[in-house]
């Protein structure tokens, strides 16, 4: 393969690859703090898209300031649908926590889903706006890809100083390490574990604009959505944000070389196939595994 | 003990029997109350995106057909009101397998009309052949559903899979300059593979040299290996065989990367490709099976429909398929001038049914065969273009935004 072919592809599996990092990112994330399998973060992810595609199909919007308007939304309804659904229920017996969270974040994919088709409709919808091609190194990236892969990789940086440097960081690594010696220490694991749940809607919240920027998102894709998180944080090592982020960018651009060398028809397998033999083969490791 | 259960179990069935054929010839003997026609709409669920307003569509037919009088049946010397029993199937063949059951036994219904979708096709022509129902399906387009043996299914994808893209093809061959190659880029589903299957071989007729086969899934996002390979290929034609939804990021990254061609064709150009592609488009052909204000039999009926339902052909084009099948089961009742199931079915496979895309049979397993016409997006608005004598605007070749 040519190199300026390579580099076409690799482009190409950098932005799903960098897509798929924030998604995973939020959902690891949340597990990390509150041991949650949060089955509705993939709707989040579409749910933002669509209410992105509308408010710039009905009020010309800047991508821009539609993420600084629904991200905050989505963190505000993050933390209550934390608050009040989740934290009763952490309460009881570890059987009936574990069970139960997953039948409310499931119950809460199947209701946001049916609600938003029926008050945005069912159509698959996405934020038109114009891709410009640039040519670099005898490639071509458009302005919204270059776009999205700058805004993917601040929002990196931004993470990372988050939980280098602030006390909510600080708190969120303590709780992902050990929750009990965490809260003997006097961290607030309750509000951090609201505050982790409102951070990582609110990711996906910024995953689902862009990724509307790019592709286009389905109401009822939410679910498929959040199958690729769990297999990328699985596969980055649960609860390491850096390890997602590798595993991600590492999946979208071995999926696009996939695509070129053997067919788009083994993509799919790409993902699925390496967490199969990574559980197999190396059961122990993980791309950003804590020990 | 077990004997005298025995007998009351075969007492039972005996009964029952008796009771359900009773019953029938009860049915196919009455004159009276409407016939009515069950039919199930995906209003929820994936394939929810395909089916804006069908619900209103449906319930215009019958009005429509109702303010006319209603359905001729002859033998009762009077036309009877059409009516349909309509439920959701949810995007699920296990669910609309439970409601044809439902309206067979409960609703108690003449005929059905629907189900869409292969896969819920497969699933529902069990229950058409298990109750003896004349079934007239909508978007039921792979082949394989009808080759089974079966004898109450009718489909009528519009058009049909043999004949999708045989006026594209006719004019492929007369147009200057002529085309030489050809790439097929196909979503990987039973009806679109099929379709490639059927277009490479009239591609071939035609003298085209097909260049590259591609398929992908309908989950993939990133095309740029497949349309490397096209740009490695150079095509002159490029055949997109997908449904619209699964191929918007490749029609955007193709004009993206640049790709040029004589022309794009995609073999379902919709509204819906056209909102989320925005002038990426523009230039393509496809197909559409007909659309207000071109000439056609029972047009009127159509339109009329069409518009109290406020349904857009272009934005739901799968809804030629859906009327078409409302409108053949009131042509086969009125010939056969029965409402009794066996004599409709009897008329099905034997008539000619004349609907606006064009005249529609069916072959002895009830396969349909339906044509549609070739469009070129021009400034934003479909036209057709062939053949010339149905034509709305001129074609411009080669495509002037591919080059």
């Amino acid at each position: 393969m040519a190199l300026n072919m390579l580099l076409q592809v690799c482009v190409g599996g950098l932005v799903v690859g960098g897509l798929y990092a924030l998604v995973a990112i939020g959902l690891s994330l949340i597990y990390g703090v509150t041991r949650i399998l949060n089955f509705a973060h993939g709707t989040v992810v579409v749910v933002s898209g669509i209410a992105g595609s509308l408010l710039f199909a009905r009020y010309g919007l800047s991508p821009v300031l539609i993420i600084a308007v629904v991200a905050p939304v989505c963190a505000v309804c993050g933390y209550y649908f934390y608050a009040f659904l989740i934290r009763p229920i952490m309460h009881r017996s570890h059987f009936e926590a574990t069970v139960g969270t997953v039948l409310v974040t499931i119950g809460a994919f199947l209701i946001i889903t049916d609600l938003t088709a029926f008050l945005a409709g069912p159509e698959q919808r996405n934020i038109l706006v114009a891709a410009r091609p640039i040519e670099a190194m005898q490639g071509l990236i458009t302005e919204i890809q270059l776009y999205v892969l700058i805004g993917v990789s601040l929002l990196t940086l931004l993470l990372h100083y988050l939980f280098r440097y602030t006390w909510f960081g600080m708190s969120v690594r303590a709780l992902t390490q050990d929750q009990f010696a965490a809260s003997a220490y006097g961290v607030p694991s309750e509000l951090v574990r609201g505050l982790t749940f409102a951070c990582g809607t609110a990711l996906a919240a910024v995953a689902g604009i862009l990724y509307a920027l790019v592709y286009p998102v389905e109401v009822h894709g939410g679910f498929e959505l959040t199958v690729k998180a769990f297999t990328i944080i699985v596969i980055g090592g649960i609860g390491s944000l850096p390890g997602a982020l590798l595993a991600s960018v590492g999946l979208g651009v071995a999926e696009a070389i996939v695509a070129f060398y053997l067919s788009s028809e083994w993509v799919l397998a790409v993902s699925i196939g390496t967490l199969l033999g990574l559980l197999t083969l190396f059961p122990r490791v993980g791309l950003g595994r804590h020990h | 003990m077990v004997g005298s259960s025995m007998r009351q179990i075969g007492t039972a069935i005996v009964l029952s029997g008796v009771l359900l054929m009773g019953g029938q010839a009860a049915q196919a003997a009455s004159c009276d109350g409407p016939i009515l026609f069950g039919t199930t709409i995906s209003e929820t669920g994936p394939f929810s995106t395909l089916t804006p307003n069908w619900r209103a569509m449906t319930e215009a037919f019958a009005e429509e057909v109702n303010r006319g009088g209603g359905i001729q049946v002859k033998e009762c010397n009077k036309r009877l009101p059409m009516k349909f029993v309509i439920y959701d199937d949810q995007s699920n063949a296990s669910n609309a397998v439970r409601l044809y059951e439902r309206m067979a036994t409960t609703d108690k219904v003449d005929f059905f009309v629907g189900p869409d979708w292969t896969s819920i096709g497969v699933a529902v022509s069990n229950v058409a052949e298990r109750q003896k129902i004349p079934t007239i399906m909508a978007n039921v387009g792979a082949r394989s559903v009808f080759e089974r043996g079966l004898k109450y299914i009718w489909g009528n994808a519009h058009p049909s899979a043999p004949r999708w893209s045989e006026q594209y093809f006719d004019m492929l061959s007369k147009a200057t300059p002529k085309p030489k190659s050809i790439f097929f880029v196909t979503h990987d589903n039973p009806v679109t593979r099929e379709l490639t299957d059927l277009m490479s071989k009239k591609a071939t007729s035609i003298g085209l040299k097909i260049v590259g086969e591609e398929r992908f899934p309908g989950e993939l996002k990133n095309f740029s290996a497949i349309i490397l390979k096209i740009k490695a290929a150079k095509p002159d034609v490029i055949y997109i065989s997908s449904f619209d939804n699964p191929s918007v990021p490749l029609v955007q990254q193709m004009r993206q990367q640049q790709v040029k061609a004589l022309d794009v064709h995609h073999a379902m150009l919709s509204g819906s490709l056209k909102r989320q592609t925005g002038a990426d488009v523009d230039g393509m052909t496809g197909e559409l099976a007909w659309y207000p204000g071109v000439k056609g039999e029972r047009a009127e009926l159509w339109e009329r429909t069409l518009s109290a339902s406020k349904v857009d052909l272009f934005d739901a084009i799968w809804s030629v398929g859906r009327l078409a099948a409302y409108d053949v089961a009131v042509q086969a009742i009125e010939r056969a001038g029965s409402r009794d199931r066996e004599r409709v079915r009897q008329m099905l496979y034997k008539g000619t049914f004349a609907v606006p895309p064009g005249p529609i049979t069916y072959d002895e397993t009830g396969f349909p065969n339906a044509s549609a016409l070739t469009i070129q997006m021009q400034n934003g608005k479909a036209e057709f273009v062939w053949p010339p004598e149905r034509a709305t605007a001129r074609l411009v070749w080669p495509s002037p935004t591919w080059q």
